[in-house]
């Protein structure tokens, strides 16, 4: 026997060793099982439930008319359960050149530890059957969706894209996604290590539900020639861009909203940002002319002023320290309220602005819709900027009255003329007539216009209106037949890069209505930055008398 | 009166600690092969019962005459471990057993504990003093049958062997100068394995995919991947012994045998494991207490080995199965399924008991 001592302390050298490897495997086990165990319950979730996805239709986006602008049709998917692909490498060999891919990707994606893998997505339903006739065990075919375009390239803008997952990504795709879409459907299963579906372990099978269709209120022909028009005025005039919208002023539907540039739905791979952008509803710009009449307006409605109002102006007048001056240099001349309007005089506005005062001005271009957005069923709308009263130094009020130091968006814009055209209400700008969901149809809840100027305000307005196209600004707008109000602007570009405006940049644009007296149909028109010529009455009104035209013709509105 | 101080010296902790151990074990095999039928929990509870048997008349016998029977042990077990070589059936590319009738005799099972009795007993004859030349002696004696181990190949068992006889030695009195020189041959040992192909290409993976898990989870880290998702997924409590889609569904490879332990995991969760660890701790503690009991050092020395046997096994088997060893295939005791290392288990449990109730005292 050795000695006692030793034998004891080597007892508890042992003693200690057991410990620290007990130790050192509880804490592990407190590792996994405590602080890692969520992750590693997901994780062995993971790899025994197989999901498939079951296709819901996304709905069809129609026009006013129900003709189909966008529809989503069924196209092949391939996908792969690897754990059944017996021979990933064969099946690699002869899948991949019927699906135009490399053999490496086609492996790797069959060699995945997972239960769902996509091979190729929406591919023509040839190759799909070549590869389903090769019957190889965990590789299938599931229908997918592809948008499809069936009136061509008509309000691609308006109506967006969609992307691969049939979701939609910009526009009224976007902005309705849910509802298009509507709810894809699953079924999941239960596999075991070898890839056998184990009996009874159907957890979860959620029925597709299909997407609602839409009908909107844009009308094909009349958005497919506005789009024609503004495209040829551009190009025509040598302009940066420009946007085109056409409406009713009386219930506020929009039959087209056309922007330049413009791109392709149907060939959207090539497609440069700039192009997608729907510039009438997200861009602002000042508004310059068209504004004056929203001045004459309110000083008519408060009783300060009438159409037949006489005033005296200068070539020139001084505000606050700063020279208003008109476009075309004139000599003092005797000009009534409908006068100012039609030749669109500078001096004249800032007189009559300066009679209504800030506050007055404010608070009716606010009512006029000016500082906020429109509502319209458009991702991305924004509301231009004017700023409160209290921000107004020297000359704003007037500048502000002859369209300076106020941003805009065309829809905005036109808008406020909806008011003057239809007996003074603020209408909501809608895209959306009716939404039909796959068991029943809805109605678009009408929205309640608000009273913003007397119907009779609005009747001086149309008259001086009328006259600016008879004999003012605006004759380049005047369609036969039809008694057309409207009014030109032709805006100066602020500077981006110092105070004031830059030389030789301006925004030409017409807005207005027709007929006249009982419009039926008001649009604008906006050519930024024309190099050709620069006035509205030049470059814009032209485009407004064809495209109105043609909208009063689509929509059967007799001449009177 | 002697008959009544014989039952004194039961050491009733340790007989209890391994009977709910290896009746643990046996829930554990039910709960990881019930839904693929009964065989492997009957023939295990059969194992068990005989087990406890083999258990009963090694604690009767006096141990100290074992000394007598040495030499035809070790002859013996060279034997049987050659004859596997030979005739051996094959499982998982590996050759460990012997059928005989229709028990499949492991016999690098037994080695361990006949290798522990004839270390034992040659150490115990130099009372504590050991030269070179003893230490050669017992190198002499253990490498035939690593080496015939690690041929099958088996390098667990082969690993058990090896770390028994260092800590025999240790026990035994070895000078620190002379372990040292072992740890350097050792070292060189694992250098010239690495670099020259000694070891199959799946045990080299299996060490490297210890070092870094994510090296290759499809082939050889996939294992341990699954096993640590099926300790990981129990949590506190588990999903029960008769859920838990781990085991159930086949992605925890060797349920019932090497990895076991995931199976404790997954559907007990760290509570049924502490269980586990808690018998655990109570065996070799009283195993370790019976070690400085014993009346005579070839006992003290069976003892001890038997506790540095056990805690190998059970550090390493659970090791691999949470990830803080690499995945070798050595059988965690009284638990995984096999009749061979139960036998050897209860057998050394027999001895243990047998060494208590002749201590002086």
């Amino acid at each position: 026997m050795p000695r006692k001592s030793n034998s004891s302390s080597r007892i508890k050298i042992t003693f200690v060793l057991v410990s620290l490897c007990f130790l050192a495997i509880v804490s592990k086990l407190i590792y996994l099982q405590v602080f890692q165990a969520s992750y590693l319950s997901r994780q062995a979730r993971l790899q025994r439930v197989t999901e498939i996805p079951l296709l819901a239709k996304r709905g069809t986006i129609y026009d006013r008319n129900y003709q189909q602008l966008a529809v989503s049709t069924e196209k092949q998917t391939i996908f792969a359960t690897p754990y059944l692909v017996k021979k990933p490498s064969l099946a690699a060999t002869k899948i991949a050149p019927i699906l135009n891919k490399s053999y490496e990707e086609i492996y790797s994606k069959l060699t995945q530890k997972r239960g769902f893998v996509y091979l190729a997505r929406k591919i023509e339903n040839k190759a799909a059957e070549k590869v389903k006739a090769l019957k190889i065990d965990g590789i299938e075919a599931i229908e997918e969706q592809q948008r499809f375009w069936p009136s061509g390239p008509v309000a691609c803008q308006v109506l967006g894209f969609v992307g691969t997952d049939n979701k939609g990504l910009s526009g009224l795709e976007m902005y309705y996604d849910k509802l298009l879409g509507g709810r894809q459907g699953k079924t999941s299963d239960e596999r075991n290590a070898l890839g056998q579906t184990i009996p009874g372990t159907i957890k979860e099978y959620l029925r597709p539900i299909n997407g609602s269709n839409i009908v909107i209120t844009i009308d094909r022909e009349i958005q497919y020639k506005a789009q024609l028009e503004l495209e040829a005025a551009v190009k025509n005039w040598g302009a940066k861009k420009g946007s085109v919208i056409v409406m009713n002023p009386k219930d506020g539907e929009i039959y087209a909203i056309a922007n330049w540039p413009s791109f392709d739905i149907t060939k959207y791979s090539q497609v440069d940002a700039a192009a997608t952008k729907n510039s009438a509803i997200v861009d602002v710009y000042e508004p310059g002319s068209t504004l004056k009449t929203f001045i004459a307006a309110t000083s008519i409605d408060l009783g300060i002023f009438k159409p037949t109002s006489m005033f005296n102006l200068p070539p020139t007048l001084q505000v606050a320290g700063a020279t208003i001056g008109e476009a075309h240099g004139r000599q003092t001349v005797n000009y009534s309220l409908t006068d100012i309007i039609a030749h669109s005089s500078n001096v004249g506005m800032s007189k009559v602005g300066l009679a209504v005062g800030k506050e007055n001005i404010y608070s009716y271009l606010r009512s006029f819709g000016y500082t906020y957005k429109t509502g319209v069923e458009f991702p991305g709308e924004v509301a231009g900027y004017l700023p409160p009263t209290s921000q107004w130094y020297g000359p704003t009020t007037a500048t502000v009255s002859f369209g300076q130091g106020i941003s805009v968006t065309a829809m905005q814009l036109i808008r406020g003329y909806c008011v003057i055209a239809n007996g003074g209400k603020l209408i909501k700008p809608t895209l959306v007539k009716e939404i039909i969901k796959p068991n029943q149809a809805k109605k678009i809840t009408k929205h309640k216009a608000k009273k913003v100027i007397n119907p009779s305000t609005s009747w001086e307005m149309i008259k001086m209106l009328e006259n600016v196209v008879v004999n003012g600004t605006g004759k380049t707008a005047a369609i036969p037949g039809y008694k057309v109000a409207g009014k030109t602007g032709t805006a100066q570009v602020p500077d981006e890069n110092a105070k004031g405006y830059a030389k030789g940049r301006y925004i030409a644009s017409f807005i207005g209505f027709a007929p006249a007296e009982s419009a039926s149909i008001a649009a604008v028109v906006v050519i930024v930055e024309p190099t050709k010529a620069i006035y509205g009455s030049a470059v814009a009104a032209p485009v407004f008398q064809k495209v109105v035209e043609f909208s009063l013709q689509r929509l059967k509105i007799p001449p009177q | 009166m002697q008959q009544s101080k014989t039952y004194r010296r039961i050491d009733y902790s340790l007989i209890i600690s391994v009977l709910l151990l290896s009746a643990y074990g046996l829930l554990l095999i039910y709960g990881a092969t019930y839904n693929k039928g009964l065989d492997n929990f009957r023939t295990q509870a059969i194992w068990w019962t005989l087990g406890l048997i083999l258990m009963a008349f090694a604690a009767i016998y006096s141990y100290s005459q074992l000394k007598h029977y040495i030499v035809i042990m070790y002859v013996a077990n060279i034997i049987l471990l050659l004859a596997v070589l030979f005739t051996g059936s094959s499982s998982l590319g590996a050759q460990r057993w012997i059928q005989i009738g229709f028990f499949r005799l492991q016999p690098s099972e037994f080695c361990k504990l006949a290798m522990i009795l004839v270390l034992a007993s040659f150490l115990s004859d130099k009372k504590g003093i050991l030269t070179g030349k003893d230490i050669l002696k017992v190198f002499g004696l253990a490498l035939p049958p690593v080496l015939i181990i690690f041929r099958q190949p088996d390098l667990g068992t082969a690993l058990v062997v090896v770390f028994i006889t260092v800590t025999m030695l240790l026990i035994a009195g070895m000078k620190m100068k002379h372990f040292l020189v072992i740890c350097l041959i050792g070292l060189m040992g694992i250098f010239v394995v690495f670099n020259f192909n000694v070891l199959k290409p799946y045990q080299k993976n299996r060490l490297l995919v210890f070092v870094n898990s994510d090296l290759d989870p499809q082939g050889s880290g996939y294992n341990l991947k699954q096993s640590k998702i099926a300790v990981g997924s129990g949590g506190l409590l588990g999903k029960g012994l008769l859920s838990g889609t781990q085991t159930n569904l086949s992605f925890v490879p060797e349920a019932h045998t090497d990895f076991i332990f995931a199976v404790l995991g997954e559907k007990l969760g760290f509570f049924g494991a502490s269980v586990l660890l808690v018998l655990y701790f109570i065996l070799l503690t009283r195993a370790m207490r019976i070690s400085l009991m014993a009346d005579n050092f070839f006992g003290s020395l069976t003892a001890m080995a038997i506790v540095f046997m056990w805690l190998f096994q059970i550090t390493v088997n659970i090791g691999m199965t949470i990830g803080i060893m690499p995945v070798t295939g050595i059988p965690l005791p009284f638990i995984s399924y096999g009749g061979s290392a139960l036998f050897t288990n209860l057998i050394s449990c027999g001895l243990l008991l047998s060494i208590h109730a002749r201590a002086i005292k």
